[in-house]
């Protein structure tokens, strides 16, 4: 996922890998700072997937350099001066991008071909088991 | 989320809040550039998560997080530093991945070199030789196997890294300089000189026989058996390199010399036999010693802060002057044994601690912000062009731009297309010839070119003082 791939066909930089997918799915419904994708994105998980913050922030500046996600440049509406936390200045609010939407949208289409697929064959959902998170894609 | 003002002046938290001071001293494991970006927000996030682990869990909870996220860190920072070491690799006139892992290996080897020429010697020689006055490596089996083995990993790792600097400085310079050039020389020579004789050596033990029947006494020879093979890789690389410089765009004056030197040295050995070979092992060591000082000059003329540049420049021009004291018996000269295996010691380490401190420059080199794609000319140069491409990619949104900003689109993109087709016309071209050819006046001219070579999309090169730009390889 190089910068090369700024805005350029969705499909070229899917498959996404887990860590990737994961962070879009946090943004898709609103903006977040890295700790608000950190927990949305283990407690989504079953906490099967804990985010370091090298491996967050790496992927963010990934994720930024080639379009995915942009920084916010205010506060989100919902932060009003009496409930924003004491250290929101300091922090660094992220939403997704078109460039990131489509890209979301093409890799779950993806993932709902192989879901199809193993239907076809019989394979899913697995007797017994529960359906698979995004995180243990 | 837990952080609140409260919670700073909470006595219970000392804990996570010294774990967030000790991760942000870790950051400096990233690079500087995201360090810059992000170091603000990771130590945040970091905090916010002791914070949550200590409130359920409390202290092990905590270790627990230490434990998830070290690995992350040490993983994701290799990474980073990757990903800015292949960013910022430069524009080859050696081979690629010898340029490019030649630093890291050279700081390894130095390392090693410093351990075993230095650290061993002054602890555990100094003090064998003044309780035993004995041989500080002695002879039992441990010492036996150690020494070479370490000798063979720092000679190897330093070869590499040799190899790989002076790579680096000839792919940094464009092409080598005088100095670069007469250090390739240098190094060429010794090359060959050792090339040969560690050939030699080893073949002469095994038709003498005794290596095969005496138990100990092959011990003792496969440690000098050993040692002439690291020894010969470490100087095959300096004749690679200097077959590289040799193949270099340098006057034709500049590029015989060498050949003429090897060729010289090469008839000598093979007329008159190991013994009377104009240049001895010991000439050969000199050699190889100028032939690191120039090195050390060659980089001291890097674009690079004063005191990164002085400091292997100074330890090189000391190892002269201490082979000579180590080749003069230093014993002899220094009354005890023990005060002469610490000199010699620190003697024999300088070419280490040099090759280390010049491994670590070129990282410092390597860990800049934005990549140095120069190519051709001297490092003068090379530095004149990148200070021009940074000084136009600072004025590219200011004069540039607001010219661009009153120039209508279609004008701008038709005079661009003007430049890049006398630019395929000529395939190079400097300001003067783009401005004959194009319907741009010269300073619009110069003006664009910056423009377009600041943003990367044109090479620049400079040659006798002209400035001359071209598409990059395989783009035009």
């Amino acid at each position: 996922m190089g910068a090369q791939c700024t805005r350029g066909d969705p499909e070229a930089l899917v498959p996404l890998t887990p860590v990737t997918l994961n962070i879009l799915l946090a943004l898709a419904d609103e903006e977040r700072h890295g700790y608000g994708i950190g927990v949305e994105v283990r407690e989504r998980t079953g906490g099967r997937m804990r985010l370091g913050p090298g491996t967050l922030y790496g992927t963010l500046k990934r994720m930024v350099d080639s379009g995915l996600v942009e920084e916010s440049e205010s506060l989100p509406e919902e932060l009003d001066a009496g409930t924003r936390p004491y250290d929101a200045e300091r922090r660094r609010y992220y939403r997704l991008t078109g460039f990131g939407e489509r890209v979301l949208a093409a890799e779950l289409s993806r993932l709902e071909g192989v879901v199809r697929t193993a239907q076809e064959k019989g394979l899913f959902p697995p007797s017994g088991r529960r359906t698979s998170s995004p995180g243990e894609a | 989320m837990v952080s609140s003002g409260d919670e700073r002046d909470d006595g219970r938290h000392r804990d996570a809040w010294a774990s967030e001071r000790v991760y942000r001293t870790l950051m400096r494991a990233y690079p500087r550039e995201v360090r810059r970006r992000y170091a603000e927000e990771m130590v945040l996030y970091f905090g916010d998560l002791c914070r949550e682990e200590w409130h359920s869990g409390g202290p092990m909870a905590l270790a627990l997080l230490w434990a998830r996220t070290l690995p992350d860190l040490i993983l994701s920072a290799l990474k980073e530093r990757g990903a800015v070491l292949l960013r910022n690799a430069y524009l080859p006139v050696g081979p690629v991945i010898v340029t490019r892992w030649g630093a890291l290996c050279a700081l390894v080897g130095g390392s090693l070199g410093v351990s075993h020429f230095f650290l061993y010697p002054l602890l555990l020689g100094a003090l064998m030789s003044i309780l035993t006055e004995a041989f500080p490596y002695g002879s039992d089996p441990f010492t036996m196997f150690f020494m070479p083995s370490l000798l063979l990993g720092a000679l190897s790792l330093s070869s590499l890294g040799l190899f790989g600097l002076y790579g680096a400085v000839l792919a940094r310079s464009g092409r080598p300089g005088l100095l670069a050039g007469t250090g390739a020389v240098f190094s060429t020579g010794a090359a060959a000189l050792w090339l040969a004789t560690s050939v030699y050596f080893p073949i002469y033990m095994l038709a003498r026989g005794s290596a095969l029947f005496a138990p100990f006494e092959w011990l003792w020879y496969t440690g000098t058996f050993v040692i002439p093979v690291a020894m010969l890789f470490w100087f095959l690389g300096f004749l690679l390199l200097g077959i590289a410089a040799f193949r270099q765009p340098l006057p034709v004056q500049l590029r015989l010399l060498p050949l003429a030197l090897l060729a010289l040295i090469v008839s000598s050995y093979l007329l008159g036999g190991y013994y009377w070979v104009p240049f001895g092992k010991t000439k050969a060591i000199l050699l190889w010693f100028v032939g690191f000082l120039l090195l050390g000059i060659t980089t001291a003329r890097e674009p690079l802060p004063l005191r990164l540049r002085l400091l292997p420049l100074t330890l090189y021009a000391l190892i002269v002057p201490s082979y000579f004291l180590g080749d003069y018996l230093a014993s002899a000269t220094l009354g005890s044994s023990g005060t002469a295996t610490i000199v010699m010691g620190l003697a024999q380490s300088l070419p280490f601690v040099g090759i280390a401190l010049l491994g670590w420059v070129l990282l410092k080199g390597y860990d800049t912000e934005e990549s140095l794609a120069v190519s051709g000319g001297s490092v003068e140069s090379a530095r004149a062009t990148h200070e021009m491409t940074r000084s136009v990619s600072r004025t590219t949104s200011g004069a540039w731009g607001a010219r661009s900003a009153t120039t209508s689109g279609a004008k701008a993109a038709t005079q661009e297309k003007e430049l890049l087709k006398a630019i395929r016309r000529h395939g190079e071209i400097t300001v003067a010839q783009a401005a004959l050819e194009t319907s741009l006046s010269v300073e619009e001219a110069d003006r664009m070119l910056s423009a377009l070579a600041a943003r990367g999309h044109l090479e620049v090169r400079i040659d006798d003082a002209r400035i001359i730009y071209s598409f990059w390889e395989g783009n035009g």
